[in-house]
């Protein structure tokens, strides 16, 4: 038999404190469908994905409303296209990644992942032609979205890569410039980027994995803040360990959710269950915030001194929980700080709180990098790839990934306010210290070597 | 061997198991299961007893009421079939809660809805609180969905009827209350 805090508890976290699974994302691996001849590759990943994906969103929201949590996003990642479309040249890129768009609106998911390249060591032919087409190919599709993974603890930073992203971001802005360059919102740069992230933008099917399979992606920011302000109506001198106990016991629960459904949407599909994604999500939308866990935690805005350390507990307390509550756990796990889709830290950005610096050095410790960071439009493209390495830096060094979503806004300057829409959000462009200083640095090129596993101080 | 049933109901106060099953010991009997709960100031209990003794039930129920008369408690035996029990048709465990201001016919209106889709109410409770000066009621039913029934036609079904009386209804499956708060 139930208990009445069972029930009553968990309904509170559906209705009140936003609990959903955030993303339920099919990966197809779309290697064998290689082929010389492209319109026979695209027909063949067309086939591929939309046999596949056909049902994935009839069965999440058939799961959801049996367990009576809403499944928000459902997605498909698809393995890395500069490796499965190789032989095409970047106009042939931008047809297959017309052909992604028209499967995943075909079978209604909101977005498809895995227009990428894993370049951390060198660019191939075929990487190349797919980093060229990516301008082009964001402008002209809209559920498609682009990774590229530059570095790696293994094998270094490559600065050749960077120098090509802080370009490619720029081009891609300037196409998508009537709509804030929109584009770039669905680019990421990664270091050490895992191979099973259900989330957008950076969700790409690894070569290292199965066929198929289902990722998760959690969510609860909402539902770790109601229970940390819980806590401390309970107990209002609760201390800092005891918080981390609660946001411990919290995410045990949101990932449990996760788990269920994930397990179930495979099950139905008859695909492999992957893994659950233990990122904290934020959306815009109050109360949905991770920006306002920080000010339960006792800070006056995400940014202030501080924060740097809070986030390192919030971050480890979700994983710890996380962990145990999960078979499998992969993808980003961690807290998100995306600028522009929290309205919390969109907030404390406009104030002033929140720095591009204070964010970087916050990367250090959170799951992700600079994520949904209106940037001014006259940031250059080797001030955008110098922004990009020091992330890169930070993920190689601390062998963990960290990623940049960097929109140099066209014609727009620090402190003009930008809107994506949606999940995307909106946010006050932050200023850039020192644009046009790091040219000769960027431009070198070549890469910089892996880091000692030994000697890390 | 035959067996009775056993409900007890009356003022809860300490020792009333002790002395029940006391009762039951000296005339021979064996407790193969029992429920019990209190609402308010109110004890209920329900016995599956064994008689191996066959001892005539009008006797034990004497015994019991004499002992339980002067704690305000109350005492009804009846013979229970020994017959194996029919097989139960596959079922899925599902939750429905509802809450709202407490107005009478609501219980009969929602059970009567969860009973038109031959649905078995497994658990119910009714809780009743303060909000904002009105008497608001959850609801808490676990049921079992027969597998011929569609778990959208319960919400559907489940959905008119409280809309009709005025409360939020929820339908979800049980297994994601003890996923969620059970390790």
């Amino acid at each position: 038999m139930l208990n009445d805090r069972e029930v009553l508890s968990t309904l509170s976290m559906i209705k009140n404190e936003n609990l959903d699974v955030r993303t339920v994302t099919l990966g197809i691996s779309l290697l064998d469908c290689a082929s010389h001849d492209l319109s026979r590759f695209n027909d063949t990943i067309y086939k591929r994905i939309t046999t596949l994906a056909r049902d994935l969103v009839a069965v999440c929201d058939e799961v959801g409303d049996r367990y009576g949590i809403p499944v928000v996003n459902k997605r498909i990642s698809v393995s890395p296209i500069a490796v499965a479309a190789a032989p095409f040249d970047s106009r042939g890129m931008v047809e297959v990644a017309k052909t992604l768009d028209q499967a995943a609106k075909d079978v209604n998911v909101d977005f498809i992942g895995g227009f990428g390249a894993l370049v951390e060591k060198g660019m191939a032919k075929g990487d190349l032609a797919l980093i060229d087409a990516i301008p082009e190919a964001l402008d002209v599709t809209h559920r498609m979205c682009s990774s590229i993974n530059v570095a790696s603890t293994r094998a270094g930073i490559n600065m050749d890569a960077v120098a090509l992203m802080g370009r490619t971001i720029k081009a891609a802005a300037a196409r998508t410039a009537d709509r804030d360059g929109l584009g770039c919102a669905k680019l990421v740069v990664f270091a050490n980027i895992p191979e099973d992230v259900p989330f957008m933008a950076g969700a790409y099917m690894g070569v290292g994995e199965a066929g198929s399979v289902i990722n998760v992606g959690v969510s609860g920011p909402g539902v770790v803040k109601k229970a940390i302000d819980r806590a401390l109506q309970d107990n209002p001198g609760a201390h800092l360990g005891e918080l981390a106990d609660v946001i411990k016991r919290t995410a045990y629960k949101v990932t449990r959710v996760g788990e269920i459904i994930g397990r179930e949407v495979a099950r139905i599909l008859a695909v492999e269950f992957g893994i659950v994604d233990l990122s904290l999500a934020p959306t815009p939308n109050v109360g949905d915030s991770v920006g306002e866990i920080f000010q339960s935690l006792g800070l006056g805005a995400i940014g202030v001194p501080g924060s740097t350390a809070a986030l390192a507990m919030l971050n480890d307390a979700v994983k710890k929980g996380g962990a145990f509550a999960s078979t499998r756990v992969g993808g980003l796990s961690g807290a998100f700080i995306p600028v522009s889709e929290d309205l919390n830290i969109a907030a404390a950005a406009s104030a002033g709180h929140l720095c591009l610096e204070k964010l970087e050095a916050m990367t250090s410790v959170c799951s992700v990098g600079l994520d949904m960071v209106a940037l001014p439009g006259d940031t250059t493209a080797e001030t955008l790839s110098a922004i990009i390495a020091d992330e890169m830096a930070i993920g190689m060094i601390n062998k963990k990934t960290t990623a940049c979503r960097l929109i140099p806004v066209p014609g727009k300057k620090a402190g003009d306010r930008v809107y994506f829409g949606g999940l995307l959000g909106e946010a006050e462009i932050m200023p850039v210290r020192s644009n046009d200083m790091s040219s000769s640095f960027i431009n070198r090129g070549g890469g910089i070597p892996a880091p000692l596993q030994a000697l890390i101080n | 061997m035959s067996k009775f049933v056993l409900s007890v109901i009356g003022k809860d106060k300490p020792g009333i198991l002790a002395k029940i099953s006391t009762i039951l010991f000296t005339h021979g009997c064996n407790i193969e299961d029992v429920s019990q709960t209190i609402l308010q100031t109110e004890f209920a209990s329900i016995f599956i007893v064994l008689n191996p003794d066959e001892h005539p039930l009008g006797e034990i129920g004497r015994s019991l009421n004499e002992a339980l008369e002067g704690m305000e408690l109350s005492a009804h035996l009846r013979p229970m079939a020994a017959t194996a029990p029919a097989p139960v048709a596959a079922t899925q465990p599902f939750v429905i809660t509802t809450r709202g201001v407490d107005k009478p016919g609501t219980i009969a209106a929602v059970t009567g809805a969860i009973a038109s889709l031959s649905c078995n109410v497994a658990n119910f409770r009714a809780i009743i609180t303060q909000d904002e000066g009105v008497d608001e009621m959850i609801m808490i039913f676990e049921v079992d969905l027969p597998e011929g029934v569609e778990h959208r036609n319960l919400r559907r079904v489940m959905q008119d009827i409280c809309s009709a009386k005025g409360l939020d209804v929820s339908v979800q499956h049980r297994d994601i209350f003890e996923t969620i708060h059970r390790v």
